[in-house]
C-alpha cells in the first residue's frame, strides 16, 4: 500500500523527496484518524484520495511560490543532447518527465487505471469525476504518452 | 491473438474504452518478443506501464521513520504524568492508612462487639460504614489539596530558596491528622456500643 501511494505521489509531484513526505504525512494523518476509520467504505480509497489531495496542495503552493517546473523540463528535453540523455536515463524516469507535462487530472486518472489497475467506479469515487470525464481524460493521457514515445523514437533513429 | 484484433483493441485503448480484462490481453501481447515493428511505440508504452507498476522504492527505513513519528506523537499527548503520579502516591498513602485503621478497628471490636441479633448487627455495620466513608471523604479532600499545594510550593522554593512558603501549605496536612482522630473516635464509639446492647 505504501508503495502504491508513493508511486501516485511521485507521478503527481514529479519529485521523489516530496512524494516521500506526502506519503509519510498521509500515514500520520490516518494514524490520528484510526478511531474513525469504520465510517469509511474503503480505507484504501481514503488513503489514495488523501494522497492525491495532499499532492494537489503541494503543487498549488509550489505554483504560487515559483513558476511551474514543467516548461523547464520540456525545454531541456528539446536540446541537442536529448538522444544521449535518453539512452542513459532510465525509461521510467523519462516517462515521469513526460507525465509532468500532463494536466493533473489526466495524470491521476491514467496512474490509477494503468499503473494501479483501478476500475472506473473506484476512480470516480477517489477523484469525484464522472465516468465520461474519466474516459475522455484517460484517452488524452494515453495518446499523449504515445506521442511522446514516438517523438523519442524519431530522435533516436535519426528520422527527424 | 491476431494482429487485426490487437489493432482494434489498441484503438479502443487509446479512446479509454477498453475493459480491464482487455487491457490485460494487450499487456500480455506486448510482453511477447514477436511484436511487429509497426507497433513499437505502443510496445514501449506498455513496457513503461509494467515498469511503473513494479516500482516499490519504499523500504523498512521508511516504516521505521513512520513508527518513530507515531510514537513521538503519542508521548507528547501525556503532559499530566507528573501530577497523576503524585495523586497516585497520595491515594496509596490513604489506602494504607485506611487499611491499617480498619484492621485495628476490626481486631478490637471482634471480641467485645459481637452480637447474635442480625438486625442490630446490620444497623451497627451501616452506621459504622457511613461514618467511615464520611470521614474518609473529609480526609481525602484536604490531602489532595495539600498534595497539589506541596508541588506548587516546591516549585517556588527552588526559585526563591525559602522553606517558609513550603511550610505553610504543609500545615494543611494536619487535616489528615484530624481525619485520623475522627476515625479513632469512631473506633471508640463502636466499642462503646457494647454496654448499650446489654
Amino acid at each position: 500500500m505504501k508503495n502504491k501511494l508513493f508511486r501516485l505521489a511521485w507521478h503527481l509531484t514529479g519529485q521523489r523527496e516530496e512524494a516521500e513526505d506526502v506519503v509519510q504525512e498521509v500515514y500520520l494523518k490516518i494514524w490520528d484518524m484510526r478511531h474513525q476509520l469504520a465510517k469509511y467504505k474503503s480505507v484504501e480509497g481514503l488513503l489514495v484520495t488523501m494522497t492525491r489531495n495532499r499532492c494537489l496542495d503541494g503543487l498549488r503552493k509550489r505554483k504560487n511560490r515559483t513558476l511551474s517546473l514543467k516548461p523547464e523540463i520540456f525545454h531541456r528535453a528539446g536540446e541537442a543532447d536529448l538522444q544521449q540523455q535518453n539512452e542513459t536515463r532510465d525509461l521510467a524516469q523519462r516517462a515521469r518527465e513526460m507525465m509532468a507535462g500532463l494536466p493533473e487530472q489526466q495524470k491521476t486518472i491514467m496512474h490509477l487505471r494503468d499503473v494501479e489497475g483501478y476500475g472506473f467506479e473506484e476512480i470516480a469515487e477517489i477523484t469525484g469525476f464522472d465516468g465520461n470525464y474519466i474516459r475522455v481524460n484517460l484517452s488524452r493521457a494515453r495518446k499523449k504518452i504515445r506521442t511522446e514515445i514516438e517523438k523519442i523514437e524519431r530522435y533516436g533513429t535519426g528520422k527527424d | 491473438m491476431e494482429p487485426e484484433k490487437i489493432k482494434i483493441l489498441l484503438e479502443r485503448f487509446y479512446e479509454g474504452e477498453t475493459s480491464r480484462e482487455e487491457e490485460r490481453l494487450l499487456r500480455e501481447f506486448f510482453s511477447r518478443t514477436d511484436v511487429p515493428e509497426t507497433l513499437s511505440a505502443e510496445k514501449e508504452h506498455f513496457r513503461l506501464l509494467v515498469q511503473w507498476q513494479s516500482e516499490s522504492p519504499l523500504d523498512e527505513a521508511f516504516d521505521a521513520q513512520i513508527m518513530e513519528h507515531v510514537t513521538a506523537a503519542q508521548k507528547s499527548v501525556r503532559p499530566f504524568t507528573g501530577w497523576y503520579a503524585l495523586a497516585g502516591v497520595a491515594a496509596s498513602v490513604l489506602l494504607v492508612l485506611a487499611l491499617w485503621f480498619g484492621n485495628r478497628l476490626n481486631n478490637k471490636s471482634v471480641l467485645p462487639g459481637t452480637t447474635n441479633n442480625p438486625a442490630l448487627a446490620y444497623v451497627q455495620a451501616r452506621t459504622a460504614l457511613q461514618l467511615v466513608s464520611g470521614t474518609l471523604n473529609k480526609g481525602v479532600r484536604p490531602a489532595s489539596k495539600a498534595a497539589s499545594e506541596i508541588t506548587g510550593a516546591m516549585a517556588k522554593t527552588s526559585e526563591i530558596g525559602t522553606l517558609e512558603i513550603a511550610a505553610k501549605p504543609l500545615r494543611t496536612l494536619s487535616e489528615v491528622d484530624r481525619a485520623q482522630q475522627l476515625m479513632e473516635s469512631l473506633n471508640s464509639v463502636y466499642i462503646n456500643f457494647e454496654p448499650l446492647k446489654k
